[in-house]
């Protein structure tokens, strides 16, 4: 199933009715007051948190029926996995619920750093695919390291901006307690470990630029037409830019010897 | 001389960072100087097929050894810094002091002192051992990441060790605070460095860091 085709673009769409028909369903069940989870969050959040997670789903099929990116399905199913779980888990109260709470929010966050170790191997790869012949993340070995280290930071991140907007709104609203915030850590560290360990696997005999080759992505409003499929994703020329602002230092070899004319 | 002989120093105040970690029981020391040891150990290890830059791993250890002894011994405030906090840990309310925070912050900014170099060791040994060739933008976004998950993986040593020593000041002010300091640090250093390394061919690789014996 070629990106673009008839059998890529109906894949897509099925693919987007069953998201909006899974939010359509929770939503309904917050409006009709059926939602565990009325027990612990206002209608308005939970109904809030349908709509927005729909929303941003939505942009995964759209883009791609748009023909500006294409990402492989594993990790389209992963993302969409991870969206579910957090709202599911909203509506039925699972993270405020007392026999819950702990194992099933750090589940979620194993999760949530599964998905963001996959994106960061992706952008990696795609970074090794693309990059001028001396730039070089090195061998798999290399990408797994980066690939733990980056997400594990992603989480860190992720961790200062829930305590910041605690903060700045001055509740409690994302942090859930003392050892939240450090129970969250460990579930990033988790979660960056087992997906090292399927790219790991994924990559058993295959090459950065093999899984790269399964992404594209290009600017839809160029190439339309005969170019559709085939054309440069838009982001090289960004990167090469980039590239070309910097003198690159290239070794010189010693010479092993004289040069002699072919004609000589 | 052997160049290699340069880690044994790098290698013998990692250890005794450790061994002073352990002794004053302190986890953010003793993560950060293992951590040390085994970056500078694989280091030591690939340079079988050619001396890395022993300056690295030296400079990292110093920096280790300088900022452990700050925090051990020279920004042990828990006595009086805490007492100024009106937060009530029984109702959750209330609010830390500003002294409080401001030490947080400068405990932050000694801690990214120790991450960073690590950080830039870390870059060096995966390169060396892995074969990257890095350039500067790739270099300074992998120190500004590395440096954030090693106090990722500091915090997680303190959350399996000794988490339930640790007060409500530690949760809500001091962990975010050293990371936060950290993560606004290594960004201010990763564009630093991009921009004054520019056009110097600056580059991460074997090729680049070894030295002759």
């Amino acid at each position: 199933m070629k990106f673009g085709d008839e059998g890529d673009r109906k894949a897509a769409v099925a693919f987007w009715a069953v998201e909006v028909a899974i939010f359509a369903a929770m939503f309904a069940a917050v409006a009709g007051g059926v939602a565990p989870g009325l027990e612990w969050h206002p209608a308005w959040y939970l109904e809030a948190t349908c709509v927005m997670c729909a929303l941003l789903l939505s942009v995964i099929p759209a883009l791609r029926l748009a023909g500006a990116v294409k990402m492989p399905w594993w990790l389209n199913i992963l993302l969409a996995a991870d969206v579910y779980v957090y709202s599911v888990s909203l509506l039925l109260g699972y993270y405020m619920n007392p026999d819950t709470m702990g194992w099933w929010g750090f589940f979620g966050h194993v999760l949530s750093s599964m998905s963001v170790g996959a994106v960061v191997f992706l952008a990696l790869c795609l970074i090794e695919k693309h990059s001028p012949p001396h730039v070089t993340l090195g061998s798999n070995a290399a990408i797994h390291c980066y690939t733990l280290m980056i997400s594990l930071a992603f989480g860190g991140v992720w961790e200062v901006m829930e305590g910041y907007v605690d903060v700045i709104a001055g509740d409690s609203i994302m942090v859930y307690g003392n050892f939240d915030t450090l129970d969250d850590l460990r579930a990033d560290l988790l979660g960056s470990a087992i997906m090292v360990f399927i790219a790991g696997l994924m990559m058993r005999g295959r090459t950065a630029a093999d899984i790269a080759g399964t992404t594209y992505m290009r600017n839809p409003l160029k190439g339309r037409g005969e170019q559709r499929g085939s054309g440069q994703p838009f982001y090289i020329p960004c990167i090469l830019a980039l590239q070309r602002n910097q003198r690159w230092h290239v070794s010189k070899r010693p010479s092993t010897g004289s040069w002699t004319s072919p004609s000589a | 001389m052997d160049k290699r002989l340069w880690y044994v120093p790098a290698l013998a105040v990692d250890a005794a960072m450790l061994l002073l970690g352990l002794y004053e029981d302190d986890t953010v020391v003793q993560t950060y100087s293992a951590i040390a040891l085994v970056l500078t150990a694989l280091l030591l290890h690939s340079c079988r097929e050619g001396v890395i830059d022993p300056r690295v791993p030296l400079f990292a250890a110093f920096m280790l050894a300088a900022t452990s002894f700050a925090l051990l011994y020279a920004l042990n405030f828990d006595g009086a810094i805490y007492d100024t906090a009106t937060y009530d840990p029984v109702t959750q309310e209330g609010e830390f002091s500003t002294g409080k925070k401001v030490y947080a912050h400068v405990e932050g900014i000694v801690i990214w002192l120790i991450s960073y170099p690590l950080a830039y060791l870390a870059t060096v040994c995966i390169a060396v051992l892995f074969g990257s060739r890095l350039n500067g933008y790739l270099a300074g976004g992998f120190l500004v990441f590395n440096s954030e998950a090693f106090t990722s993986l500091m915090l997680i040593a303190l959350s399996v060790t000794n988490k339930d020593q640790l007060g409500e000041t530690f949760f809500f002010v001091d962990e975010l605070a050293y990371m936060f300091t950290g993560l606004v640090l290594s960004l201010i250093a990763g564009v630093a460095i991009v921009r004054s390394f520019r056009g110097r061919g600056f580059m991460v690789s074997r090729e680049h860091l070894e030295v002759g014996d």
